[in-house]
């Protein structure tokens, strides 16, 4: 009898969990992608204990600002306490290594850079903890967007002409992009670019005959730079010195120099260079590719990627050199470059913006607000319990990232970025990202 | 004569024991001391704060002198990234881009404040009048962009193909067109000091006395003689004095010149059409970047800059004073 009864338990036990095995894999697979744990199941908002007398102050790359901006609105939003100022992206990620790094008071609680810093460079530092620069500082990546090289000829404005760009874009070799921006291919109808865009013909008369010939206009190629210290110049310009390297040695973010009797504008931030391209004919410059889409009369060139494809920046294309990156790390550059990879989808001038911010924050509850703001800016909604505001609002700032023109962190960068906001302390050496605060 | 001189200067020392012994007098004697002594602390205030300011100026900019020296005149190569300080076509730059601002705005401004003064209905005067100055609280940053988005497409495909084209490509409308640069810069600067040139000629319109308008139209004078023979030259140091006002706004001017002029430092302008740079949007380009000596060769575009605009503000000053004395 009790055998028996042992082995009605068991029977029923067993399927119970075949049961539930079955059901558990069914909620799973309509489950959002994204864990609460258990530093933000205690929620991400600022609590009054904690909260900062002033709201804390972020800026630097415009490359990000795009996303940063409804990002940190949203977040200031759903917190009833001081939380985070507007983003301010007028002026480029050297303002935003600067003013974290010239004085023992930052002027920006987090500055935002394309590039991060380095032990050794032209970066200054007013005072030392430790030693070399970068070790006093946590640096993370909050946006991954791609360079997209913007033109605007007007001679390719015909309707005959855009339904050939519709189906295919302009279309630029790395080689040849390296060429124009060091001024040695001049024209637009140059042999070279005219061969890569075959498909893109006019017909035109010449004596009694109808021939057909390119259609890009025998027209100079005004290139417009970037201000010095424009991180999307740098990123840019490591994607130059892997396709172009003759012309470009090695990354700066030194304005593009003049070579010919051309002169090269320079423009201050992304949103000026949108402007500028779409206001100066037959003009080519480069911009995070979010600015491009939101710019009228700004077209964006396809470029030839390491396999040989022609890509434009898009979504896909952006997260697939993210994906095709392996070994990412922060220390160097090669490390952190995702410009020139392999993949058929790839699109070659990619890359990661940086949070740059204090090791130690002398101001606890600055430092707290600040770790937290960039949690909720590195991760993705997803699952939550109802009464959590970012839970129940389900958004966090990668949310924003499709929707303003870039690409949400893969999962292993979020981790990475989680791994260093954990390494913000106090002046007491006490973690700042916890679940208490 | 010779007590009550020494009478006042007695009270003025605050000394008591020689004048009456009403109360109401002391105090107002009491109340003269402390009013002069705080009169001489905001003296001495201003003059250190002067001083300490000019000083700053100076000091921070003696490193760049040292590492340019006499080629921060002479030469036209700027880059502050590649520590050459060559500040000829910064300078060259901020002069091009007033002199244009000055040929839009004079003739433009002066017209706007004659009419206003003498032609329009008084309600209509404070209308337009207001309407101009409205034009001063735009935000420079706005007429930068209105500059580069909306005016500088004109420019390219318009104005500098007719300039040059009409002048057959000589000198000053030779060479490439890019919409931006310093016929646009000067132009924008132009519409930015119109204000100030039609507020101040405006005034000196006003200070014209009636008498001298009348007596013209009696001896038989036009409208147009009026205005331009009898108005205009009796008024001359008022709207001088503001034609140098507007020169000092202009060379000054910072953000949208940052914007429309294209930023180009290397190069002394050889065309209207030339992209460029001034010392102050040089300034305020080049300052997040500066460290070290490059925060010196900025402190003396700095000082080269507030000489030129101190001394066009004196001149200004000294004409519009003369003007108000003579009439």
């Amino acid at each position: 009898m009790k055998k028996n009864l042992r082995g009605s338990i068991g029977m029923a036990v067993a399927v119970l969990g075949l049961s539930a095995s079955a059901v558990v894999p069914a909620l799973a697979a309509t489950a959002p992608t994204y864990t609460i744990d258990s530093i933000m199941v205690n929620d991400l908002t600022i609590k009054a204990a904690n909260a900062p007398t002033a709201d804390i102050t972020m800026g630097g790359s415009s490359f990000v600002s795009n996303i940063l901006t409804p990002a940190l609105a949203h977040y200031k939003a759903i917190n009833t306490e001081k939380s985070v100022a507007a983003y301010d992206g007028t002026q480029g990620s050297t303002n935003g290594r600067k003013k974290v790094t010239g004085a023992a008071t930052p002027a920006l609680n987090v500055g935002f850079s394309d590039f991060p810093l380095e032990n050794s460079g032209s970066d200054t530092f007013t005072y030392t903890v430790g030693s070399g620069l970068a070790s006093n500082f946590a640096q993370l990546p909050v946006a991954l967007g791609g360079v997209a090289i913007t033109y605007n000829v007007p001679a390719l404005n015909s309707s005959a002409l855009q339904k050939l760009l519709a189906k295919n874009p302009l279309t630029l070799t790395g080689a040849q992009v390296g060429k124009i921006f060091a001024q040695k291919i001049t024209k637009w109808n140059d042999a070279s670019i005219c061969a890569t865009n075959k498909t893109l013909t006019v017909k035109v008369k010449v004596g009694k005959k109808t021939v057909t010939q390119c259609a890009l206009p025998n027209e100079t190629i005004h290139v417009v730079s970037r201000t010095a210290g424009s991180g999307t110049t740098y990123m840019f310009k490591d994607y130059l010195s892997k396709v172009d390297a003759t012309d470009f040695a090695s990354a700066d973010s030194a304005v593009f120099a003049k070579t010919t009797g051309i002169d090269i504008p320079t423009v201050a931030n992304s949103a000026a260079m949108a402007t500028q391209i779409d206001a100066l004919d037959n003009s080519i410059g480069y911009v995070e590719y979010g600015f491009a889409a939101v710019t009228p009369g700004v077209n964006v060139a396809s470029i030839v990627n390491a396999s040989g494809v022609a890509v434009q920046p898009n979504a896909t294309t952006v997260a697939a050199a993210a994906a095709a990156k392996t070994g990412f790390a922060m220390d160097t550059l090669a490390h952190r470059s995702l410009n020139n990879l392999t993949g058929k989808s790839v699109y070659p001038i990619t890359g990661y913006s940086y949070a740059i911010l204090l090791k130690e924050q002398s101001n606890r509850n600055n430092g707290i607000t600040a770790v937290k703001v960039l949690d909720y800016l590195t991760h993705q909604g997803g699952a939550g319990t109802a009464g959590r505001p970012f839970t129940k609002a389900g958004t966090f700032g990668q949310d924003y990232a499709a929707v303003t023109g870039y690409v949400a962190l893969p999962k292993t960068i979020q981790t990475l970025a989680r791994n260093i906001l954990l390494t913000v302390k106090d002046s007491n050496n006490a973690v700042l990202l916890n679940a208490s605060n | 004569m010779p007590m009550d001189q020494s009478t006042t200067s007695t009270n003025a020392a605050g000394d008591l024991s020689n004048v009456s012994s009403s109360p109401k007098f002391n105090l107002a004697a009491r109340g003269d001391g402390r009013y002069n002594i705080a009169m001489r602390i905001g003296q001495a205030l201003l003059a250190i704060f002067i001083i300490v300011f000019f000083g700053s100026i100076i000091i921070q900019s003696i490193p760049g002198w040292q590492s340019a020296g006499f080629g921060f005149f002479t030469s036209t190569d700027w880059s502050n990234a590649d520590f050459k300080f060559g500040a000829l076509s910064l300078i060259a730059g901020t002069l091009v881009t007033t002199f244009i601002a000055l040929l839009f705005a004079v003739p433009v401004g002066i017209s706007a404040a004659l009419s206003i003064q003498f032609l329009l209905h008084r309600r209509l005067r404070v209308f337009f009048s207001s309407l101009v100055e409205v034009l001063a609280i735009v935000p420079s940053i706005v007429f930068g962009v209105w500059g580069v988005a909306v005016i500088s497409p004109w420019t390219q495909h318009t104005l500098e193909p007719f300039l040059r084209d009409i002048s057959g490509g000589a000198p000053p409308f030779q060479g490439e067109i890019y919409g931006i640069g310093l016929l646009l810069g000067g132009l924008v600067l132009g519409v930015m000091i119109l204000p100030t040139v039609v507020a101040v000629s405006r005034d000196a319109f006003a200070m014209v006395p009636q008498t001298l308008i009348e007596g013209a139209y009696g001896l038989g004078a036009t409208r147009t003689q009026v205005l331009f023979r009898v108005a205009l030259p009796a008024a001359r140091r008022g709207v001088l004095g503001a034609v140098t006002l507007g020169t000092g706004r202009a060379l000054g001017e910072t953000v949208a010149m940052a914007t429309i002029l294209g930023g180009v430092t290397n190069k002394f302008p050889s065309s209207a059409f030339d992209l460029g740079a001034t010392l102050a949007s040089t300034i305020a380009r080049d300052f997040l970047e500066a460290t070290g000596s490059q925060v010196g060769a900025l402190g003396s575009l700095a000082l080269i800059l507030t000489v030129i605009v101190f001394a066009v503000n004196y001149i200004a000053r000294k004409i519009i004073t003369r003007q108000a004395v003579m009439l």
